[in-house]
């Protein structure tokens, strides 16, 4: 961190010197240490376990730092780029040969420095928790090392934001719409919601504690567990999500000509292994094999859900790359990576890493499946829900890709690719349940007619767990689906991969 | 021992080929060719919406030419954009500024992020002449001082070439005499100077060459007056007003003018002035000037009703709606 960076030097002048930030901070330290000391004074009041009071003061001064980090980094780091564009200084910037990854790095760094003063401002609060016993020093220390990472995120995601709009005010209300709404959804997912499964593996974290994991890093036990769910996890999701932040607002910095795709494609390359392993560390720890199946349906409908979302985002490219992209790339010729621009190789490169990440988790989830008597139900449940994702996404790649070959633009392309996976994942269920309306109860072999739906997994898991052999019918459909969806995918970009070629071929001419 | 002998520089300092750019549909700029010599002052005209500012970001990186090469002495926009970014200063239309930091701030800002040391932004602020403005804020300057801090900023790397993008717009007439002065200080210093500009009197007086651009293609390119020799053919008429000695006869002058050779339409303006088309340029007016003092009108004196890069502009645009 360069603290002499221009960029950065003036945009905390620009912070310190408005009028209102030394009397925002003396307003929120005032309102929040005379409001923790209440309480305090309250729950005494009130005969209960001062030993329980630190806890309860830790919560409340915490949480209330999640959200100041929230809402006060976002809105800090959401001017700082799209008031460069309409105070029309972005030009000036952008042309003294900054590059846009640094502009984005000190425009984040600026922001996390001036939302961190307000953090660093509430400090000495946070030891009225541990004054009150129930929290140690070290918690408290380690809540200060969480909300920190929260406000990185925070700041990411104002600066992010800041570069996509163009407009300052457009900028900051999206940027607190996001922040309030994704950082609600992750307080009550992340913060009370696995607060009780946390307590549930290691009953030292209280229940119903949303800021658990400083709580988790020094009462849980140190092992395995402990490092796939308290180490690995937190890391690999906020650093995931923190690159993808950083790309977009580098991305969004950068002209249309200009390779805006490439940091993306490093992002997924390195992201989807990673997060493929963190979607596998709850099913890692599971404690039995029927838990195990659950989880690794629910890791691999999660994991599926995250890749065809960032397909849709950002593997719908142009055919081929602009001039200035190809003429860089042919003078990094020396130092190729499988990340190179252009639709086939984007989405051939989407694709290859998300099956060869999906078929490792579903390896390593078969791996650690016992040889008891439910082992083959097991098996095919977890090879029956791998197998039936892999196969529709891929034919979501290919019908992408062929879209994008036949000249629609990027947004329509998102649109029907959409559209057509909702009509497949909806239309056969209800076409089934219509079947079943109309046949009078006759529904036992009309259930192969939902099996082109992915949601048709649930059935071959019925099927799966059914001792009847009437039901094999239903499992012998979901396969030929599978076959189905593969080809069909195949097919599709094989023919996305020709015409994209005649296309370059006639440009070329 | 054997001295080096210098070669003239003959790469043009901008060298813009057969530029075509299109948006979607819209095309902004078709085939467009033209060259800018070192030292010179290229005034770059069009109506609103004709293409100027397009190719002004082709020739500042910012866009990539869908068709066609732009170079900037000798080094191609679309393949070297660093490269060109060190050789040109940019100044975009209605270019902003900071707010809360003061020029000498805003200037040190920019010498850092280009990489120039400190002592540069004294020699720039000295060249703008804007040392009483270093410690004010540079929200609260003028327009005009805000177009010279801009224009420091702009030399602060020394460039070779400026590119400013309707430069003395908002300004008062003060402020855009100041300014041209300044440009023309400059290209005397060796800076090419690629400016576009709508005020076509502004062009006309500091202008070595000019481009005129409609609907994105170039209708004339070249000095001037070389322009408007060009188009002087048989049909092409100016005008000019006459301004004569007061008490003189109108109508005695009017049937004077009207009866020299090469005098077309006349018109009394209002008393003591006439308007009159003709053809065959100066020596017409001098016929018309003897005429009428042979006639006993005193002449106060004629002038062009327009300017001459005026009626360029006006003969090679359409002036339709763009």
């Amino acid at each position: 961190m360069n603290l002499h960076h221009p960029i950065f030097v003036r945009e905390m002048q620009a912070s310190m010197r408005l009028a209102r930030t030394p009397w925002l901070l003396m307003i929120l330290t005032l309102v929040l240490g005379l409001g923790l000391a209440a309480f305090g004074a309250m729950a005494t009041s009130d005969r209960g376990n001062p030993a329980e009071l630190g806890q309860g003061i830790f919560q409340a001064f915490f949480s209330v730092g999640y959200l100041v980090a929230m809402i006060f980094g976002p809105a800090i780091s959401s001017a700082m780029v799209a008031s460069e564009r309409e105070g029309r200084t972005w030009e000036a910037l952008i042309l003294s040969g900054l590059s846009p990854q640094k502009i984005a790095k000190e425009k984040f760094l600026a922001g996390l420095a001036s939302s961190g003063l307000y953090i660093i401002a509430l400090s000495p609060i946070a030891g009225l928790s541990f004054l009150f016993g129930g929290v140690s020093a070290t918690e408290v220390f380690l809540g200060f090392v969480v909300l920190f990472a929260v406000a990185c995120l925070a700041s990411l995601l104002g600066t992010a934001l800041s570069a996509v709009w163009k407009q300052q005010r457009g900028a900051t209300i999206a940027t607190l719409t996001a922040s309030i709404m994704f950082g609600g959804l992750l307080f009550a997912l992340f913060g009370f919601g696995s607060s009780f499964a946390m307590h549930d593996k290691w009953h030292a974290i209280p229940e119903a504690h949303p800021i658990w994991l400083p709580l988790a890093w020094v009462r849980a036990p140190f092992g395995v567990d402990y490092v796939l769910l308290l180490i690995c996890m937190p890391i690999i999701l906020f650093g995931t999500a923190g690159w993808f932040l950083y790309e977009t607002a580098v991305a969004h910095m950068k002209e249309d000509t200009d390779d805006r795709a490439s940091g993306y494609r490093r992002w997924f390359l390195w992201s989807v292994p990673a997060l493929g392993f963190a979607a596998m560390c709850p099913v890692l720890v599971a404690d039995s094999d029927r838990n195990r199946v659950g989880l690794a349906v629910v890791s691999g409908v999660l994991f599926f859900g995250f890749t065809f979302a960032a397909l849709l985002l950002l593997g719908a490219e142009p055919v081929t790359a602009s001039k200035r992209v190809l003429m860089r790339l042919a003078r990094q010729a020396g130092r190729r990576s499988i990340a190179q621009p252009g639709l086939v190789t984007t989405i051939a490169m989407f694709l290859g890493v998300s099956l060869t990440t999906a078929a490792a988790m579903m390896l390593g989830v078969i791996a650690t499946l016992g040889s008891g008597g439910n082992s083959m139900r097991n098996l095919g449940q977890v090879m029956s829900a791998y197998a039936y994702g892999a196969a529709f996404f891929l034919f979501v790649g290919g019908l992408l890709a062929v879209l994008r070959a036949r000249g629609s633009n990027a947004l329509l392309a998102r649109l029907i690719t959409v559209g057509v996976v909702v009509a497949a994942a909806l239309g056969p269920p209800i076409f089934l349940l219509i079947m079943k309306a109309t046949t009078d109860g006759a529904t036992g072999d009309l259930v192969p007619l939902a099996s082109p739906s992915p949601l048709y997994v649930a059935a071959m898991f019925d099927a799966l767990e059914s001792s009847y052999r009437a039901r094999d019918a239903d499992l012998y459909a979901g396969m030929l689906c599978i076959v189905g969806w593969t080809t069909l995918g195949t097919a599709l970009f094989g023919f996305a991969y020709m015409r994209a070629r005649r296309l370059r071929a006639l440009a070329n001419q | 021992m054997s001295a080096a002998v210098s070669q003239p520089d003959v790469t043009p300092a901008i060298s813009v080929k057969n530029l075509s750019m299109r948006f979607g549909g819209f095309q902004a700029v078709q085939n467009l060719s033209f060259d800018v010599g070192h030292g010179e002052i290229f005034g770059f005209i069009g109506p609103n919406g004709a293409g100027k500012t397009t190719t002004i970001r082709v020739l500042s990186t910012m866009l990539e030419p869908t068709a066609g090469t732009v170079e900037v002495c000798g080094k191609d926009t679309t393949y070297d954009p660093e490269e060109v970014r060190r050789l040109i200063g940019y100044m975009p239309d209605h270019a902003g500024v900071y707010e809360r930091i003061t020029v000498g701030e805003f200037l040190q800002f920019f010498a850092a992020a280009v990489g120039v040391p400190k002592h540069v932004v004294a020699g720039v602020i000295e060249l703008t002449d804007i040392g009483p403005l270093r410690d004010r804020m540079v929200t609260s300057l003028s327009k005009g001082q805000k177009q010279r801090v801009q224009l420091a900023r702009v030399l602060l790397h020394d460039p070779k070439v400026l590119i400013l993008d309707e430069p003395a717009s908002d300004l008062d007439p003060r402020a855009r005499i100041e300014m041209r002065d300044l440009l023309v200080d400059l290209a005397k210093n060796g800076k090419t100077v690629f400016l576009s500009s709508h005020i076509l009197t502004e062009l006309a007086e500091v202008c070595t060459q000019v481009a005129i651009l409609e609907r994105g293609r170039l209708v004339a390119c070249g000095p001037v007056d070389a322009i408007g020799r060009s188009m002087r053919n048989e049909t092409h008429k100016d005008t000019a007003r006459l301004r004569i000695l007061p008490g003189a006869h109108d109508e005695r002058a009017t049937d004077i003018v009207r009866a020299t050779a090469g005098v077309h339409d006349v018109t009394p303006v209002q008393k003591g002035f006439l308007s009159f088309a003709y053809q065959g340029g100066d020596e017409t007016i001098a016929a018309v000037v003897s005429a009428l003092v042979a006639g006993g009108v005193g002449v106060v004196g004629v002038e062009p009703e327009r300017s001459e890069l005026e009626q360029v502009f006006l003969s090679v645009t359409a002036g339709e709606q763009q």
